[in-house]
């Protein structure tokens, strides 16, 4: 039954205030309530009403009309201040399970604002997350957890100000929209590496640990330098002795294969798996990863990084398919919005 | 039904939390917090137990030390067990207590408790709602100017708190301006909503107060009063609309004493509502004035002799009876205003015949033997009543009697030991004995106490305090009927004629006796000015604020529209929605624009200038672009003239010289170089 109700205002919201990366907080998506301690004031206006009637006490009265007023006065204050608020979602980063998702979000305020609203303080909270944060006026990064491995999209949160006195509440549900991934924690083992992918193929000619060395620069030299390292163009020019300085990229190669890693705890598995790619990743290896029936040819640089790393990510997920569809749909919304 | 449903589904998300949500500018909070606490605590001394007091002073001191240094909160459990305790000693002290007394220490223990867990934002807010209830708490029993105004102030302080607590933090003078606006909007709503809102009359009895114990008292020992008369305190005022009563006539009845013991004057149970003449036409000068009193403990109201009620209170009614008094069927548990018409010249001899006065002649079996004695030697039964009182009063202008404010004790035969001995005493002495003697000579008399005299001001306003209280005679003389005798009078004449503290000696005691008291700058003729003052618009306040009822409303109402119909009534009320509409819209419709600054007025007046000379502004183009377009067909100097215009401001205006200087100054320094700028231009 709750969840039916609630599947009902969540659907109603979506129609109410459809999913934007940039909201101004107005008339169309800002609720206002009484907060409790509003209620309490109200009830404590009707007392004064009853006291100072029953005690012809017009000073009682007078109190009691002022409460009132302040009340109606607090209702508009509460609005206006809350409606000066501009509010930009920037992309939520992906990150690993042992981090907090950082939700990113960007605060203006209009420029002719009364001095009066100036202190108002307005606050991002959800349901789905124990967070609660005063946002400042700029950039605000608020940590979100926790977050399992998978695909993820931030969903509703709400922002409210409970501005003059705490009388009354101002709110808004806005949907941050994007997803990101959530990979396992890396956790540190042994590489194994296969000179092949499960299908016997290599996916690239050299299965075999290679060198390739390039120039970096010039440098004195050094004794433990071989002697074809040193420049003879420079040492015949006079300059003495001088080594052609190489970058030495060990440039480790081979397919990356999740069944090596594979055990009973398939997220400790995932987590090693996740540890060794960024591992090669870093050393600049050209490697291939194969993980339950899918593929990525060998490659090297960030992108390919973040393609094996989204594959164990989602390895055996619930959304499995789905979540590709959102990817789909993220990186069309992404080549919109101009996100890397 | 589909919208309810969904808008209370939203709004149970979230109200939860902020509850326990950080506090901003927590010092600033609690400090305040404990300050109007303390505030409260001393306006409200009166109705709260001792141990509660005691309760106070702890929990000041322990929050004190907590919002100077940072703790963790209290346990919880401690507390509800702490105030389980207190509530079961109320609950076990009530009916001694009053409810009145009861609701009022029952809020000032959960004060008192809650205060010293504030920690998060619902536990300031919980202390600023019983903060505020007892602020009305406090205006049931005081609702003078001074403090009301005392009471506006605290109610400022505990908004500012709620304010601080949830705004980002600045400065103590920012929330004070800020919260003082924002009270200052609501303000202009609350008086045309008082003003508008139509009077009811109580709904049902309100407990009343028991612990104020003021005022004259329904049974008097002499020497009782002398304990009034160490008090300032204001017990009415009364305006008159015509001529005001003479020194002599203001007496102002209040209780009627007819009861004596030997020691002490009380009301005995006579039925004092026989029948009268059908009709009763009074003679004489009339006087019209209305009496605002003060709250006290006695359902006795005042007025001078014979009254005829005009006007009742609007709590109660008011009734009359054949000693002529004043009685509310309540104590008059806060201020009210009744309008009297007082015949003072009409001899009280209306009840002549229908009065049974064997009452009058009570008088102890035994006792005071010294008296009798004497009277039995100089009074015969041949003397006429009149004979037999001047015979009497006689005593006291030829014996030395003196009149004082700290009389003597007498214990065993108060009487024989005042007139005999002592020769000393206070109004109720004097009053006391005269009554005793006059019984025992065979004259129907009884004791009147209430107020004499009182303080003129503003020409038509009397003001009695509760140390004009008096004492006096009444005798039953078959002519004249009461006739009322005021030996005071006689030994100590300026007492009636101009007041007690007219007398230099009287003046020293009760200096003595209330060191504190304004009327003790009456001397000063500049502080009695202001005494005066304040007298005078806390009498305005009491005539316009606090005697506003449903006849003043209606009154006001008729005044702007005319005569009174039910339609005018709602066109009033409507129209008053409409103002506040009005004032609201003008308080919230968002300004066109901020008023230019003073920055861009300087720097349109910069590009006008060029354009005096044919160099206009391209669109949107900034000050920068537009010198360095422009420069080529200027002069050198003019060009170094702008350069530097164009550099220094805007090294003001993108760096944090803007913060620190004003743009004033920044005008002043480049004064002189537009002054080069516009005589290069004059010289071409």
């Amino acid at each position: 039954m709750k969840s039916w109700t609630q599947a009902r205002v969540d659907r109603w919201l979506d129609k109410r205030i459809p999913s934007s990366h940039a909201y101004q907080l107005d008339v169309n998506n800002t609720f206002i309530l009484p907060t409790r301690f509003g209620w309490a004031i109200a009830g404590l206006m009707s007392c004064l009403f009853i006291l100072g009637t029953n005690y012809q006490n017009n000073v009682i009265l007078m109190f009691c009309y002022f409460v009132f007023s302040l009340l109606l006065l607090a209702l508009f204050h509460s609005y206006v201040s809350f409606v000066q608020f501009h509010v930009v979602f920037r992309p939520v980063a992906d990150c690993f399970s042992n981090q907090h998702a950082q939700l990113h979000l960007d605060l203006s305020h209009k420029e002719n604002r009364s001095a009066l609203h100036s202190l108002s303080n307005i606050a991002v909270f959800s349901k789905l997350y124990p967070v609660y944060e005063y946002l400042e006026d700029g950039s605000n990064m608020i940590a979100i957890s926790p977050f399992s491995r998978g695909l993820h999209h931030v969903g509703r949160v709400s922002i409210e100000s409970i501005f003059p006195f705490g009388l009354f509440r101002c709110w808004t549900h806005l949907t941050v929209p994007g997803q990101f991934f959530v990979f396992p924690a890396p956790s540190p083992c042994s590489l194994q590496l296969r000179r092949q992918n499960a299908k016997g193929n290599t996916g690239n000619k050299l299965g075999v640990p290679v060198t390739s060395e390039d120039l970096q620069g010039i440098r004195d030299y050094r004794d433990s330098d071989p002697i074809h390292h040193v420049s003879w163009k420079h040492f015949a020019k006079g300059q003495g002795l001088l080594s052609k300085d190489f970058s030495e990229r060990s440039a480790i190669s081979g397919w990356l294969h999740f069944s090596d890693y594979f055990s009973e705890n398939v997220e400790q598995a995932l987590s090693e798996v996740t540890f060794q790619i960024l591992a090669l990743s870093k050393q600049d290896a050209n490697f291939g990863f194969s993980i339950g029936k899918q593929q990525i040819m060998p490659n090297t640089g960030m992108q390919h990084q973040q393609q094996c790393l989204e594959a164990v990510a989602l390895y055996r997920h619930k959304q499995h398919a789905h979540a590709i569809n959102e990817s789909i749909n993220n990186s069309i919304y992404a080549s919109q919005t101009g996100r890397p | 039904m589909k919208v309810l449903i969904i808008v209370f589904m939203l709004a149970k998300q979230g109200d939860h939390k902020m509850q326990k949500i950080k506090v901003y500018n927590r010092k600033i909070a609690s400090l305040t917090t404990l300050g109007t606490f303390a505030a409260l605590i001393l306006s409200l001394l009166e109705p709260l137990m001792g141990w509660v007091l005691v309760l106070c002073a702890c929990s000041f001191c322990i929050t004190l030390y907590k919002s100077l240094t940072y703790n963790s909160p209290l346990k919880n459990s401690v507390l509800n067990l702490l105030a389980l305790l207190c509530i079961s000693i109320l609950i076990w002290l009530a009916t001694d207590y009053g409810l009145l007394n009861t609701m009022i220490n029952l809020l000032v223990v959960a004060c008192c408790l809650k205060i010293l867990n504030l920690h998060h934002t619902g536990d300031y807010q919980m202390v600023a709602s019983i903060q505020l209830f007892l602020v009305a708490c406090g205006l049931i029993f005081h609702q003078s100017l001074l403090n009301s105004l005392f009471y506006a102030l605290l109610i400022i302080l505990i908004f500012c708190v709620l304010h601080a607590i949830k705004i980002k933090e600045t400065g103590l003078k920012t929330y004070l301006t800020h919260t003082v606006i924002l009270l200052l909007q609501a303000i202009p709503v609350a008086c045309l909503l008082f003003f508008v809102t139509p009077k009811l009359s109580p709904l049902w009895k309100m407990p009343v107060n028991q612990s104020t114990k003021t005022g004259l008292s329904e049974k008097m020992t002499p020497g009782d009063i002398a304990h009034l008369a160490k008090s300032d305190e204001l017990v009415f005022r009364a305006e008159f609309t015509g001529l005001l009563p003479s020194p002599q006539q203001r007496y102002w009845r209040a209780i009627v004493l007819d009861q004596f013991d030997g020691k002490s004057w009380s009301i005995s149970n006579i039925n004092t509502s026989f029948g009268g003449p059908p009709t009763i036409e009074f003679q004489g000068q009339a006087l019209d004035y209305v009496v605002i009193a003060q709250p006290t403990s006695t359902k006795w109201l005042y007025s001078l002799d014979i009254p005829v009620l005009i006007q009742d209170l609007s709590t109660q009614t008011i009734s009359t009876n054949q000693q002529f008094q004043l009685t509310g069927r309540t104590p008059l548990y806060t201020q009210g205003l009744y309008a009297v018409k007082s015949f003072v010249e009409q001899p009280l001899n209306i009840y002549k015949g229908y009065e049974d006065l064997t009452q009058y002649l009570q008088v102890p079996s035994s006792g005071n033997p010294e008296t009798v004695e004497f009277i039995g030697e100089n009074i015969n039964t041949s003397m006429t009543t009149q004979e037999k009182i001047d015979k009497l009063t006689s005593i006291f202008s030829h014996g030395d009697f003196r009149y004082t404010l700290s009389p003597p004790l007498m214990q065993s035969a108060p009487i024989d030991e005042f007139l005999f001995e002592k020769k000393v005493g206070f109004c109720s002495h004097y009053a006391s004995a005269l009554t005793y003697m006059l019984r025992l000579a065979d004259v129907p008399a009884r004791i009147v106490t209430g107020y004499q005299g009182g303080e003129v001001q503003s020409g038509n306003v009397i003001s009695v305090h509760q140390f004009d209280a008096h004492a006096w005679v009444e005798a039953w003389d078959n002519d004249k009927g009461w006739t009322r005798i005021d030996p005071t009078a006689i030994v100590a004449p300026n007492r009636v004629l101009s007041g007690l503290l007219s007398m230099v000696q009287n003046r020293q005691e009760f200096r003595q006796q209330s060191p504190f008291s304004l009327t003790n700058l009456k001397e000063y003729a500049v502080f009695n000015q202001l005494r005066l003052l304040i007298a005078n618009i806390d009498h305005t306040w009491d005539q316009s604020i606090l005697s506003y009822n449903q006849e003043r409303q209606k009154s006001i109402l008729k005044k702007i529209f005319g005569n009174m119909k039910a339609e005018s009534f709602s066109y009033a009320l409507i129209g008053s929605f409409v103002i506040i509409g009005l004032f609201i819209s003008l308080l919230f419709i968002p300004k066109r624009k901020a008023k230019a600054s003073d920055e861009i007025k300087w720097i349109n007046k910069l590009f006008q200038l060029f354009e005096r000379q044919k160099i206009p502004r391209i669109e949107n183009e900034t000050l920068q672009q537009f010198s360095q377009r422009i420069q080529v067909r200027l002069t050198p100097q003019a060009t170094s003239a702008l350069g530097f215009i164009v550099k220094e401001y805007y090294e003001w205006k993108y760096t944090s010289l803007q913060q620190q200087t004003p743009f004033k100054m920044l005008k002043n320094r480049l004064y002189k170089h537009i002054v080069t700028l516009q005589s290069q231009f004059t010289n071409k």
